[in-house]
Order: structure tokens, then C-alpha cells, then sequence
């Protein structure tokens, strides 16, 4: 067989025969460091913000309320970005609201993950009646309008981070499940996994090994996608007054609550907003990068 | 076989042989060079491509994935792909320079003056639209013709290209014509406004044998009647040589040979040219062996120094690695890329072909194995789909995939199921391998039935019975390492070490001529296709398998590519005495390879013989027609060669 | 395609029912509706008589069976706040609700559609990037925060529009805007890549080798495919709108069903929020329904099947 010897050419990149030869986009490749700077920020400033600023998450003083930002307060106190409608310093609980966000984020996210993935893995994979059923399922949990949920749960037990947090896990999972599920229907098709069969891997051999290490890049962008969504829901929640107990500081609340002194304090509202805004669009450029970057067949879905 | 004879094509053999000259010509490519860039940076595609077509002649461009030949028509039409810039040279068509045009202009060229038909007629046509519409399109574009006339239109060109009751027929979808009628219909539609140009980019490629050759009739008669031009690009000789009064050869993106059909397969003076042909087991006989082009093509990223294919040139001197050779005359209308065309290298001295033991020489030969149970049996096995079904669930229309077959594959035998797409071949492997069930019948390995093996007959049906799948490019996990790919069915039998398995992922993978130590930590993507069907057999072989079970295992490689694997699994098979059953749509792949071939058609097998008696006398009709369908498709070929 | 439009329908009534079932478990699991109904000091013999005439006594099958029967009639119960039919008070809310999301989803339509196809058709061009951006930053755009903020800016500063309510036509800019851009990125991205997808498909590319021009291309040949996608997943803008009507009929005093919700909530009317919470479901499915029907009806491959 010396004739097959020469035959192997260094493993270099062999692109597909008749593939297209995909054009070079500018930026793609580098990783999105203004994004991540801000969600570093965030996080350093959730962790630490509480124990550096000299106030309480709910310590107010009424003669120094409703400061300005950059001004000392009524009360003869410095607040960097100014007092509420109680007197609470915004900055403090800003911090203790971007703990909230940040938490509900990524355990309302990996919550809906979990979820959605273990249906979606079983509806791929068991036969064509369980994956109607929980198609079905997946169906009447998105008919239901995500907000609702969180209403009506918020009216059954009493508020707190763990309603929000299963808010945000029901609302987010049927997404994951499509998804695993579309996923699941083409590679238990492929020829490797039909391969892997005439191996002998056992299913859960074939799951483990085949299946979840080539659906893993989609739920890692989708998640990073869904933190954004995660928040901005939070702050919804939060907004309509039936997510955290009121003392609690949350972005949402904060908007909710400085909007009655709207006219005459605009940064009660306007700071919590763009501190969403900035979270969210710093997650959702960190998930558009991924998405790019490890499946572009991702796009527009959400 | 008398039929070939028949089907030898009056172009090949007509004198329109000289390269085109004066006023006659309709389309020149003079010195063009393109280059894309990429995120690999900026990769030359083209190279000083030169070419020439004139009026009513037909121009045949071949060659492997990656030649160039798909860029060219794109370069021809004024639609390149992003990022794709043209260096040096110019395409000039009807006496116009198409670089110089503007968009427009070149639009309103292509469709009116270029009728163009793509390789995929499953994809070319729009789901959403009615075929009327989309034939008569040009029309409407073009000659500014209304609706209803272009709707006559459409119903004279489908009646032309061959459709009937093309009345109702033009107001139905693509979905509801078969792909040989649709590439027909993109026929139709390429040739609404009467074009001077035509172009064909492997219009037949995803077609079966038995249409191929109907539609290769239907294109070469409209050029003909449009005494328009054709520029046909194809990766097999064979096709082209049916249909093309001249052929240029294509090879890293530059054109290596070109000359009249009918001298290129008598008197090829490229190495290239000469192994292409030489390497076409279609025109073996049964018990050959055909000398493969070793290697891969080159990578366009990396940069070409003297003659590109220097490295799997087996004439190759010091100068072919450090100066590129320039196409050049060596006779009238035949022109040679090479330094060495003057010195009337041989095909027989470059590419020989040897002849190879025959099964009945070996010591393994299968009567040896013929009182023990087969490997693998299939007995009136039957499979039937479910098509629609009622409201209710139940099944209401059914399809019977494959009908009552038997099947048996001994050791050290090869055994093949040639047939067309549907004819059932795949789900008949596909129950073999266990895969699906039949819905009556048996499967038996070793005597038992499968479906009833305890825990060992089942680990030992898993280890004996190994499977080789078409698509190098799906059949691995694209996050596993070669190494892990090779050694999952031993993990899976689970009663070697891991140390044990290691060298034995090192055996397999040298026998089957790849370099352990350069692919082991590789992962797939950084193979080329041939490299990952050799991947695959090493996987298949890893367990000391009794029976290879492969799907189509060289349709999905470059031409040069499958004779080195077809090499191989001969060579596996002669040195493990492994029994292999293969199925097929390549009547060529069959013949080199099979000891028994068993013919296919509509779920039943028609004929079941020797390669010996089914290729040279073969009963069923069907399988006459098969095999006079490919001949025909290979028409030069048979006649030039016989 | 009878058959089709028959499946989908079965789906949409399978759906509707399991989407009864979890209001109903919901409005069970949300506490005894008698202790809000009696006065502190009533007696236990008061208690269960109410509770038997509630039939709250019996099994949850048959309380279920009954809740069913009775909302099929279109009877949920009395509201406990308003002291009449809970239908009642919602339905007097829901015109406002239909007429602010219908004109905000056809602005979004009208918006997003078109702006999808260009920014695909030059794919990473200006135009393209542009769009890109803004979709991304509206993404981001908390709908409590615009509100208020548009409030801020119209109402209070400039004092152009009103702060709230839905009388004349001017108190619907600021709603319509809000909600729009609560739900134009999806749409947008979504007719974009449909587009961009199959703008790669070979019968697109064999429409320019006919010599079709780029605008035809764009909008004959692969708008027409990819509205098809757009088609299908244009019902999860519908239904994101109900999810942002609740926010912004808050924000902005909307006397809509989405505001209706949350005050309930906060009134403890149960069988206010049991009606809305099922009819905006019953909404999405039934948008869903009509989506498949629209979608066979567009599909050759399923109208002529």
C-alpha cells in the first residue's frame, strides 16, 4: 500500500468541496470588550457597591430627600447620584439593585435552561407521541403572556427573589426547548449518531456524547442572549410592584417609584433606566458576538 | 456492449475540432486571474485562465472541487461572490469587454444573450412561484413581454425541453415535479430568449444515470437548434466527453490542458489529464487495478512556487517545483500546461493499470466460508413507509421501500446493490446494519436473528458488523477527536484497556495509509474528504469486523480521490478477508470492486450475478438499460478506448 | 390542506384546554376564595355553606368539570371589587387593549419589514449597521423607562401630548411609540435573517443568472419565501404586544385589560384576572391558528396537497 502513504498531506484546513468560501467580515473575530468591561463593571459594582458606599439599601433621612446628584442633600450628606422620594442614597441602591438583576439574570436563565433542555432533549428523542405532548406543552406556556405569570404567581406567594426567579425560568424555557428540540430532530438523524448506533452506543450513551456537546454552543448563546431578557423582565416585574417586597431595591421598582416625582426629580427615573439599558445591551452585544462567532443559524431567534 | 455504439455522439466525432478563431468567436477569457478575500486572507482562485468559445460550439470545463471551473462561469456572468476581485485579465462576450459593463448592463445580457442552468434542480427553482412564471421570466424581463404571453411562452418551451400536458403543467409548483423534470424546466427557462451562450455548470451531477442521459441528449439537441454556444462544466470526464467538441482541463485554478475531446482521450499530454482518465473505473474491466493520483490538490492559501501539480506528479523533474509552466501549443487546437508535454509520456508508463488477484485466487475465497452461516443474511425482509396518514393516525397511503428481499454476504466476499435513488438500496443496509426494522422478514448475523440476540450476540454482532457511511463530512461528531472517532466502537465492546485501544487506533489508522501521529489529535474539519473516508474505513476496521456494510463509500469524492479508496478497500479486504457489502448508484465503483453485484429497482432486486455476467450479460431489462444509459453517458470513453 | 388547517385547529383546542386547566389550578393554588368573600367575623357554618354553594367542597375534577362548563357559558364568576360578572368588567377593557395593539403591531409591521429587507439586501452595509444598532438598542430599552421618559419629554416638558388616558387621537402617540419599541427588534431581526437566508438559496442566485433585477429579486423571489418564516414567528410579536400592553397601559392610565390585570391583582379579584388571563391566551392561540391558516394558504407545497 506504498501508493497510500503520500496520500495524507499535512492536516491542514481543507474547506468542503463545492463549499462556499465565506468573505472575511471585519470585527468578527475580536472579542467585544466594551460589552464585557461594562458587564465586568456591573458585577464588581454589585459585589462591592453595598459595602464601599456609606449608606443603607433602605437608610433615608426626609429633610435630605429628593437631592440632586453631585450635591449634598438637605440633610448635610453627600450622595453621588442624589436621594429618592425617602431620602435613600440612589447610588446604594443601585448597587443592591444590580445585585437583583445580575442574580435573577443568570439563575432565571440557567433555570429556564435546565428546563427547556431536558424537555426539548426528551421531546427530540423519545417517540413521535411524547414529543407531541410536549409540544403542546411548550405551546400553551408560551400562549400564556410572560408578565402574566409573573403577576399571578406574585398574587399566590408572597414576593420574593425565588417568584421572580421561577418568573423568569417558566417564561424563558419553552425557547430553549424548541430550539433543543429542532437541534435534537437533525443530529439523531446524522450519519455520525447512526454510526455511533452500529457501534453500540446505548441512547444515553448518544446523548451524552453526541448529542449535548453539539447542542451546547446553541444553549451557551442563547443564554447569553436571554440574561438581557432576563433583566429587562426583572425590571418589569419589579416595575408593576409585584416582584421584590418594596424596601427591596430593584432597578424596576426605582423606576416605578420615582415616576410620581418625575416632574420635578428626573434622575429618580432616569439613572435605573440606563443602567438597564446598559446591561442589556452590553449582554445582548456579548450574545450576538457569540452567536456569531459559534452558530450564525441563531440569528433572529430569541 | 453493442448499445454504445449507438450512442457515441455525432459532436465528439465531427471535425468542429480547432480551437475557434475570428469573427466566430462568441466568448473569450483572455489571461484572467481572481482572488477572494477571505478570513484566511486573500486566496488566488484563478490564474491566468484562458479560454475561447465560438459560435454553436460546445466547450467542456472539468475538473476536481476547487479547480476553479464554478469561479470561471461566475466571472463569466458578472456574479462573483463577496469579497471576489478580478486581478488581471478580461472576459469579453459578443466583442464587449463584461468588465467594463455596468450592472445593467450585465444584466441585461444574462437570461437574454447567457441561458444559464445550475447543478441543483431541487434548489434552482423557487418554491413559491409557478413554473409558468418562472420559465418565461427571461421573457418578461427581457423582452418586456406581458403576462399572458409569457405564459404561452412557457407552455411551448415545456413541451419543448420534453414535459407533457404542458398546458396544465405550467400552473403547478416545483414540488410537484420530479428532479429530472425540473432540471428540464430550468432547461426551459435558460433558453426562453434564444440565447448565443449557453451555459450547463453540472447540470447532470445530481441527476440518475437513467435521466442523465435523456437530459445530455435534450441540451446538446436546443444548442443545436440555437446554434448558440455551450460552455459545460462538469467534474466528469465522462459526461463531458458526450457532449463537448473540445475540453479544457482545470486543475488549481488553472487551465492545465486543453484539446478536442476526442485527442484528450486518445493522446492526453498532461500527467493530470492522463491519470483523470485512466483513473475512471468505468472502463475497467473486472479484476483491474487502476493506479490512483496520489495526494490532494493543493491549498489555495498556500502559495504555488513552479507547476501545482508537481507534488502528485509522478513525471514530476526538478524544474516542475520552481517554474510554473505555461499553457502552450503542441499541436493545432491542443495546448499543454506542462514542461514535459514534448516528450510522449505514456499513460500506461505514468498511471498503469495492473490486474489485481481475482476472488477466486485468493486462499479466503468465499467458498471457504460457504458452509458456515452467512455474516449477514437479510431473508424476505420488507419495509414499508408511511406516506399519509388519516386524521386519526392511522396509516392511509404506504410506501413499500424495500419488498421481500434476500440477501446474503459471506466472508471475504463483496458483494453490491446497485439502483437508483428510491430504488430502496439504503434501507435495505440500513436494516442490515439494525438501524430499522423490517416490517416483516428477518435479519440474521451469523444465522440469528437481531432482533433476538442476548447480551453477547448482540456485543459480538456490534463488533463484527462495521458500517462506512457516503458523506465524509457528516458521518463524525465534529467535537470528537479523530482518535476518539476511531476508537468509540472498541470503547463501546469495552474489554480492551485504554492502552490496547491507543495502539490499536495507531494500527488501523497506518493501514489504512494515514500517518498516526499527524491525525490523531486531529478533529474532522481539518481533514479533506478523502482523509476522512480513510478515517472512517480505520473506525470500521478497528474491531476486526466480518463484514463492512458501505453506503455509497467514493460517490461523495473528487474523482481522483476514488479510485485511492476504492484501492483500499480492496487491498482491506484482501488482507483481512472481510466481507463487504456496499451499495451504490455508480455502476463504475461496483464493477471495480464487486465479486457479486445484485441489481436494484423499486424495492425488488431485478438481477443477481457475478460483476462478470451482470455487466456483460445481463438479463433484466432494467439492468440493460441501466447499463446503456451509463455507457451512453460515457459515449468517447467506450468507443475511444475499446 | 383541509386536513392541515384541521390539525391546526385540533393543536389550537388542545392548547386552549391545557391553557384552562393551569388558570384554573392558578385560581385554586391562589388561596381560598371564601376567606375574601366573608366578613372576619363570620361563622364556620357561614363559611361552608358558602363554600358548598361555591362547590368548593367537592373533588377538583368536578370543581374543575364545573369551572369549564360554566366559562364555556361565558360565566366566570362575579368580580368581588366591581360586584358584577367578571366578563363584564373585562370586557369593557378589552376594546381599548385591541385598539391600541392592533395600530401599534401594524406600525411595527409597516416598520420592521421593510427595514428588514434593506438592511439584508446590503448586508452590512450602512443602512444595514445602522438598523442593526437601533434594533440592538431598542432590544435594550426597558418599555417602563420609555414610557415614563416620553411622559417626561412630551407631556410634562413640552406639554404636547397627554400624560395618559385615550381620548383623541394624540394619547395614542406616546403608547403606540412605547410599545413599538418594545417590540420591533424581534421582527426586524427576524425578517432579516429570514432574508439573508434566502437570499444564499441557488433559486435566488439562478433569478439573477435570468438577468431579474435586484428589486425583483428581493421582493418576487426571496421576500416571498421569507415571509413565510416571518409569517409564522410575526405570532410571537402579537404576543410579546400583550405582555407590553400590561407595562404600557400602566405606564400611561391605558383603561385597557392589560392596566385591568394588575389592578385586580392588587384588588384580589380572582375572577377578573382568571378571565383576562385566559382570554389573552386563548388570543395567542387563536392568532397562532389563523397564522397557520395564513401560512398554508401562502405555501404551495400544502395548498395544493
Amino acid at each position: 500500500m506504498n501508493d497510500l502513504t503520500n496520500a495524507v498531506s499535512p492536516p491542514e484546513q481543507a474547506g468542503r468541496p463545492g463549499g462556499r468560501i465565506r468573505s472575511r467580515r471585519p470585527g468578527r473575530r475580536v472579542l467585544p470588550w466594551l460589552p464585557m468591561a461594562v458587564i465586568a463593571l456591573l458585577t464588581v459594582f454589585a459585589v462591592v457597591g453595598p459595602w464601599l458606599i456609606p449608606y443603607g439599601e433602605s437608610q433615608g433621612s426626609l429633610p435630605g430627600r429628593l437631592a440632586p446628584p453631585f450635591r449634598t442633600g438637605g440633610d448635610g450628606a453627600f450622595h453621588l447620584l442624589g436621594t429618592d422620594q425617602l431620602g435613600r442614597d440612589i447610588f446604594v441602591r443601585l448597587a443592591y439593585g444590580a445585585r437583583v438583576s445580575l442574580l435573577v439574570g443568570v439563575v432565571g436563565v440557567a433555570l429556564a435552561c435546565l428546563i427547556g433542555t431536558m424537555v426539548g432533549l426528551l421531546a427530540g428523542i423519545l417517540n413521535k407521541s411524547v414529543d407531541a405532548a410536549l409540544m403542546r406543552g411548550t405551546d400553551v406556556a408560551l400562549s400564556i403572556p410572560g408578565l402574566l405569570i409573573a403577576i399571578l404567581l406574585a398574587s399566590i406567594f408572597t414576593p420574593s427573589i425565588v417568584t421572580v426567579f421561577v418568573s423568569v425560568g417558566l417564561l424563558l424555557w419553552p425557547t430553549y426547548a424548541r430550539l433543543i428540540r429542532g437541534e435534537v430532530l437533525v443530529l439523531k438523524n446524522s450519519d455520525f449518531v447512526a454510526l455511533a448506533r452500529v457501534a453500540g452506543c446505548s441512547t444515553w450513551k448518544i446523548i451524552v456524547r453526541h448529542l449535548l456537546p453539539n447542542v451546547l454552543p446553541s444553549i451557551i448563546v442563547l443564554a447569553t442572549l436571554q440574561i438581557g431578557a432576563a433583566v429587562v423582565l426583572e425590571a418589569s416585574i419589579s416595575f408593576l410592584g409585584v416582584g421584590l417586597p418594596p424596601n427591596k431595591a430593584s432597578w424596576g421598582s426605582m423606576i416605578d417609584q420615582g415616576r410620581q416625582y418625575m416632574s420635578t426629580s428626573w434622575w429618580l427615573t432616569a439613572i435605573p433606566g440606563l443602567f438597564i439599558f446598559l446591561a442589556v445591551m452590553s449582554f445582548n452585544a456579548l450574545g450576538d458576538w457569540a452567536r456569531v462567532r459559534f452558530d450564525p443559524r441563531l440569528e433572529g431567534r430569541r | 456492449m453493442n448499445t454504445s455504439d449507438a450512442a457515441v455522439p455525432r459532436r465528439a466525432s465531427s471535425s468542429t475540432t480547432q480551437p475557434p478563431q475570428g469573427e466566430d468567436i462568441l466568448l473569450s477569457i483572455h489571461g484572467l486571474s481572481l482572488s477572494i478575500d477571505t478570513a484566511r486572507g486573500k486566496l488566488s482562485i484563478l490564474h491566468d485562465v484562458s479560454l475561447q468559445l465560438a459560435r454553436g460550439e460546445s466547450l467542456g470545463i472539468v475538473g476536481e472541487s476547487g479547480s476553479g471551473k464554478s469561479m470561471t462561469v461566475n466571472a463569466v456572468l458578472g456574479l462573483l461572490p463577496l469579497g471576489a476581485r478580478i486581478d488581471a485579465g478580461a472576459v469579453v462576450f459578443l466583442g464587449k469587454d463584461m468588465g467594463a459593463l455596468d450592472e445593467k448592463a450585465k444584466r441585461a445580457l444574462r437570461g437574454s444573450r447567457i441561458g444559464t442552468i445550475l447543478q441543483d434542480p431541487t434548489a434552482s427553482l423557487n418554491p413559491a412561484l409557478r413554473i409558468g412564471h418562472q420559465v418565461s421570466e427571461p421573457l418578461r424581463v427581457h423582452g418586456g413581454a406581458s403576462v399572458s404571453e409569457a405564459y404561452e411562452a412557457a407552455v411551448d418551451l415545456i413541451e419543448r425541453v420534453g414535459i407533457p400536458d404542458a398546458q396544465r403543467r405550467v400552473r403547478q409548483y416545483p414540488h410537484q415535479f420530479s428532479g429530472g423534470m425540473r432540471q428540464r424546466i430550468v432547461g426551459a427557462s435558460a433558453i426562453s430568449c434564444k440565447p448565443d451562450l449557453l451555459i450547463a455548470d453540472e447540470p447532470t451531477t445530481a441527476l440518475d444515470v437513467t435521466v442523465q442521459a435523456a437530459y445530455l441528449d435534450l441540451l446538446s439537441g436546443l444548442q443545436a437548434e440555437l446554434g448558440a454556444g455551450l460552455l459545460f462544466i462538469s467534474h466528469d470526464l465522462g459526461v463531458v466527453s458526450r457532449i463537448c467538441d473540445r475540453v479544457a482541463v482545470m486543475y488549481a485554478g488553472r487551465v492545465v490542458e486543453t484539446a478536442a475531446t476526442r485527442t484528450l482521450f486518445s493522446s492526453a499530454r498532461h500527467p493530470y489529464t492522463m491519470g483523470l482518465v485512466s483513473c475512471l473505473p468505468s472502463i475497467t474491466e473486472v479484476g483491474q487495478r487502476l493506479t490512483p493520483i496520489p495526494g490532494n490538490p493543493p491549498d489555495p492559501a498556500e502559495g504555488q512556487a513552479g507547476c501545482p501539480f508537481a507534488n502528485r506528479c509522478p513525471a514530476a523533474v526538478d524544474r516542475c517545483a520552481s517554474e510554473v509552466p505555461a499553457l502552450r501549443e503542441i499541436a493545432p487546437g491542443h495546448q499543454v500546461a506542462c514542461h514535459r508535454a514534448d516528450e510522449g509520456l505514456q499513460t500506461q508508463q505514468l498511471w498503469p493499470v495492473t490486474s489485481s488477484i481475482t476472488v477466486s485466487d485468493r486462499d479466503d475465497a468465499p467458498e471457504r466460508f460457504a458452509r458456515t452461516p452467512p455474516t449477514l443474511e437479510l431473508s424476505r425482509a420488507k419495509k414499508m413507509f408511511t406516506i399519509k396518514r388519516t386524521l386519526l393516525g392511522t396509516p392511509s397511503v404506504q410506501f413499500c421501500a424495500v419488498d421481500s428481499v434476500n440477501l446474503q454476504v459471506f466472508r471475504g466476499e463483496s458483494v453490491s446493490v446497485v439502483g437508483e435513488s428510491g430504488s430502496g438500496k439504503t434501507t435495505c443496509i440500513r436494516m442490515a446494519l439494525g438501524l430499522e426494522q423490517p416490517t416483516s422478514g428477518v435479519v440474521r448475523f451469523a444465522g440469528k436473528d437481531i432482533a433476538r440476540l442476548d447480551r453477547q450476540g448482540r456485543r459480538e454482532y456490534r463488533r463484527r458488523v462495521q458500517a462506512v457511511f457516503q458523506d465524509p463530512y457528516t458521518s463524525f461528531n465534529p467535537r470528537m477527536s479523530i482518535a476518539r472517532v476511531v476508537a468509540e466502537p472498541l470503547m463501546e465492546l469495552g474489554d480492551m484497556s485504554r492502552q490496547d485501544i491507543s495502539t490499536r487506533v495507531d494500527q488501523v489508522l497506518a493501514q489504512v495509509g494515514l500517518e498516526p501521529r499527524r491525525v490523531r489529535d486531529c478533529f474532522p474539519h481539518q481533514l479533506s474528504g478523502g482523509q476522512r473516508q480513510r478515517v472512517a474505513i480505520a473506525r470500521a476496521l478497528s474491531t476486526e469486523p466480518h463484514c463492512l456494510v458501505l453506503d455509497e463509500p467514493v460517490s461523495a469524492l473528487d474523482v481522483s480521490i476514488r479510485v485511492q479508496i476504492l484501492n483500499l478497500l480492496r487491498d482491506v479486504q484482501q488482507d483481512t478477508g472481510v466481507g463487504i457489502l456496499s451499495i451504490s448508484h455508480d455502476l463504475g465503483a461496483v464493477k471495480y470492486m464487486s465479486d457479486r453485484v445484485i441489481v436494484m429497482h423499486r424495492g425488488v432486486f431485478v438481477e443477481e450475478g457475478t460483476a462478470e455476467q451482470v455487466y456483460h450479460r445481463p438479463q433484466h431489462e432494467y439492468t440493460q438499460k441501466l447499463l446503456a444509459d451509463a455507457a451512453a453517458g460515457h459515449g468517447v470513453l467506450h468507443a475511444g478506448m475499446q | 390542506m383541509l386536513k392541515f388547517i384541521l390539525v391546526k385547529l385540533a393543536q389550537a383546542l388542545v392548547s386552549v384546554f391545557g391553557a384552562s386547566i393551569i388558570v384554573f389550578l392558578l385560581a385554586r393554588a391562589s388561596g381560598d376564595p371564601v376567606n375574601l368573600m366573608v366578613s372576619a367575623n363570620a361563622t364556620t357554618e357561614e363559611i361552608e355553606s358558602l363554600r358548598a354553594t361555591l362547590g368548593l367542597d367537592r373533588s377538583l375534577l368536578e370543581q374543575y368539570l364545573t369551572f369549564l362548563s360554566h366559562a364555556l357559558r361565558g360565566d366566570f364568576g362575579q368580580s368581588i371589587h366591581y360586584h358584577r360578572p367578571a366578563i363584564d368588567v373585562v370586557m369593557s377593557s378589552v376594546g381599548a387593549t385591541l385598539m391600541l395593539g392592533s395600530i401599534a403591531f401594524l406600525v411595527t409591521v409597516l416598520l420592521a419589514v421593510p427595514a428588514g429587507v434593506y438592511a439584508a439586501a446590503r448586508r452590512d452595509g450602512r443602512f444595514d449597521r445602522c438598523v442593526r444598532g437601533l434594533a440592538a438598542a431598542a432590544q435594550a430599552l426597558p418599555s417602563p423607562w420609555v414610557g415614563t421618559l416620553l411622559i417626561l419629554l412630551f407631556s410634562v416638558t413640552l406639554g404636547v401630548l397627554p400624560t395618559s388616558g385615550s381620548q383623541g387621537w394624540q394619547s395614542f402617540i406616546l403608547p403606540v411609540t412605547t410599545l413599538v419599541i418594545f417590540s420591533i427588534a424581534g421582527l426586524l431581526r427576524l425578517t432579516r435573517s429570514s432574508m439573508l437566508e434566502t437570499l444564499g438559496t441557488e433559486y435566488v442566485r439562478f433569478a439573477r443568472v435570468k438577468g431579474v433585477s435586484e428589486r425583483a429579486v428581493l421582493w418576487r423571489h426571496a421576500f416571498r419565501n421569507a415571509s413565510l418564516s416571518v409569517l409564522t414567528l410575526g405570532a410571537l410579536v402579537l404576543l410579546s404586544m400583550l405582555s407590553g400592553s400590561i407595562i404600557v397601559e400602566t405606564v400611561f392610565g391605558w383603561p385597557g385589560i392589560g392596566r385591568a390585570v394588575v389592578q385586580a391583582v392588587n384588588q384580589r379579584d380572582f375572577p377578573v384576572v382568571q378571565v383576562i388571563v385566559l382570554f389573552m391566551s386563548v388570543a395567542y392561540i387563536m392568532g397562532n391558528f389563523v397564522v397557520d391558516v395564513l401560512y398554508a394558504c401562502l405555501n404551495p407545497r400544502i395548498r395544493s396537497a
